[in-house]
């Protein structure tokens, strides 16, 4: 029958699809007075009728025949010696359940625990337990209450030093005359500026020197290469990068090269973090001074383009 | 065993009023053992898993009998815990596949094949092309055509026999046909549709 593997899958599907099946379900006490015949005779036709065509049903009646069948040709015999093993093994787990000891007793003759004393230290046992955990509780809610208010206030204060920036800003283009176009750029990268430091600000301190490679800064061909000047208390530095497009690829691929075009670090399947950059990280003993070339790819389904190429320029601070 | 003193209703009314429970518990145990057992034989567990899903029922029994209000017989009730827990056991072994350990896309396989090569670029892309998907609607349109060409109760005798694995005995009870003609019909059955469908689907066994 496993030959029909297939067409058994197949046939379920069409059955599936293009039988209804119409008819009242049998319930289980149905199944089993149809299965003894016990039913009377107009009831079991219909019943019959509906069976042929009800894979739910007929499961059921399957079931119904597995557990009322008598024993059948070649079929294990259950002996005496195991069903009082399993009743041995039935009556220990039950006397080893707490709730029916009073029930069953420990053993012969033994004192046998009333219900209401049992009841009672099982309250007691929860009533402490209970006043534990709700004491516990509080005390972690009042620990993360106060770090919540600290957070907000940190927050409102950056908040403020942000906004007075962009009123300073609005300001002084309104001085220098730049048109709308110059003074949004001007205005977006001085966001984008204020935001890492506000993301700084909420980071604990670990000497990372960030540098952001914007779009257009030491590109292929061009003659000035990004200068990273990594200062003596940076004991490493993050390369930041943001797509113009986040949304075209699902993950990146970045390659760094040295002048000899020699691949000195490459990493797959790196999303973008929720701000829509890419951060690369490095360790300050990692690379030496020195030019490099940073490539970007994107990865979409089993493709990957080049997105950017940035050159810089590494040299360490003493 | 075998204890014709007291009904199993007589034994299920004195232990919901919690008279001499053990011993009429165990007599009950005694009683349906077997018929329990034998029904986890017949869904095909291991010795090992018959006893350890025959207790799980009798355990479910004691902990359930004083809600069983006896409007229908006691092994009809029997019948419905042991079903339960057989189902529940189901559900149980397809949760373990399902979560059967991850392995990455990334990492080389070499176990049944001699490319070496990611195992990422070797698994098929789980949604079937334009074309899989038509020549799946039309293997099944061809084995329902071929279906509805059988006389009827030709093509119950066929789907009793393949969609539901019915021996020819329990087609020939539910049908109420002998067994010869349940033979006949799956006999002419195979015939007809080996060859309307053995493009499809090979040769056809009934």
């Amino acid at each position: 029958m496993d030959r029909n593997r297939e067409l058994r899958i197949y046939m379920k599907a069409a059955y599936a699809k293009f039988d209804d099946g119409s008819g009242r379900h049998l319930s289980e006490d149905e199944m089993i007075a149809f299965c003894q015949e016990r039913m009377a005779a107009p009831e079991r036709e219909t019943a019959r009728s509906h069976l042929v065509r009800c894979g739910e049903c007929l499961q059921l009646f399957k079931d119904a025949r597995d557990f009322f069948d008598p024993d059948r040709e070649g079929e294990p015999a259950v002996g005496d010696v195991e069903i009082r093993r399993g009743w041995k093994e039935l009556s220990n787990h039950i006397r080893a359940d707490e709730a029916t000891v009073a029930l069953f007793g420990r053993r012969k003759g033994a004192f046998v625990y009333s219900r209401a004393s049992l009841a009672l230290a099982a309250s007691v046992l929860l009533a402490i337990g209970l006043s534990a955990f709700l004491a516990l509780l509080w005390s972690q809610e009042r620990q993360e209450r106060l770090q919540t208010q600290k957070a907000v206030e940190q927050l409102q204060t950056s908040r403020q030093e942000l906004l007075s920036r962009i009123k300073e800003l609005e300001q002084s283009t309104k001085q220098t005359g730049l048109s709308n176009d110059e003074r949004l750029k001007l205005e977006s990268e001085k966001a984008r500026a204020l935001e890492s430091q506000l993301a700084a600000l909420n980071q604990p301190q670990t000497n990372i020197a960030e540098y952001e490679l914007l779009q257009g800064s030491g590109p292929r061909g061009s003659a000035a290469p990004y200068e990273i000047k990594v200062p003596p208390s940076a004991r490493s530095l993050a390369l930041k990068i943001m797509p113009d497009k986040p949304e075209e690829f699902a993950s990146y691929i970045v390659e760094l090269v040295d002048r000899q075009n020699r691949k000195v670090w490459k990493s797959e399947r790196l999303p973008l973090d929720p701000g829509g950059s890419l951060i690369i990280g490095f360790p300050r003993a990692f690379l030496s001074e020195g030019k490099y070339r940073l490539r970007l790819f994107g990865w979409k389904g089993n493709t990957t383009q080049m997105v950017g190429e940035y050159d810089l320029t590494l040299a360490f601070s003493r | 065993m075998d204890h014709p003193d007291k009904t199993t209703e007589e034994l299920i009314r004195e232990i919901k009023r919690e008279l001499n429970m053990e011993e009429n518990f165990r007599q009950l145990f005694e009683r349906h053992y077997t018929q329990i057992h034998r029904f986890f034989h017949r869904k095909g567990f291991s010795p090992e898993d018959c006893r350890e899903l025959t207790q799980e029922t009798f355990l479910s029994v004691y902990k359930g009998v004083k809600g069983f209000r006896q409007e229908s017989p006691f092994e009809n009730w029997l019948f419905s815990i042991a079903e339960n827990i057989w189902r529940s056991e189901l559900e149980r072994r397809k949760a373990r596949k399902r979560d059967a350990p991850l392995i990455s896309l990334d990492q080389q396989d070499t176990s049944d094949t001699d490319e070496f090569s990611p195992l990422a670029a070797r698994i098929a892309d789980p949604a079937p092309d334009q074309l899989d998907r038509t020549i799946e609607k039309e293997k099944l349109q061809k084995l329902h055509e071929a279906l509805q060409q059988l006389p009827e109760q030709m093509r119950r005798c066929t789907e009793l026999r393949i969609i539901h694995d019915f021996s020819y005995k329990e087609i020939a009870e539910l049908m109420k046909i002998s067994i010869n003609t349940v033979k006949a019909h799956l006999h002419q059955a195979k015939k007809d549709l080996s060859e309307r469908l053995k493009p499809f689907f090979g040769e056809i066994e009934l």
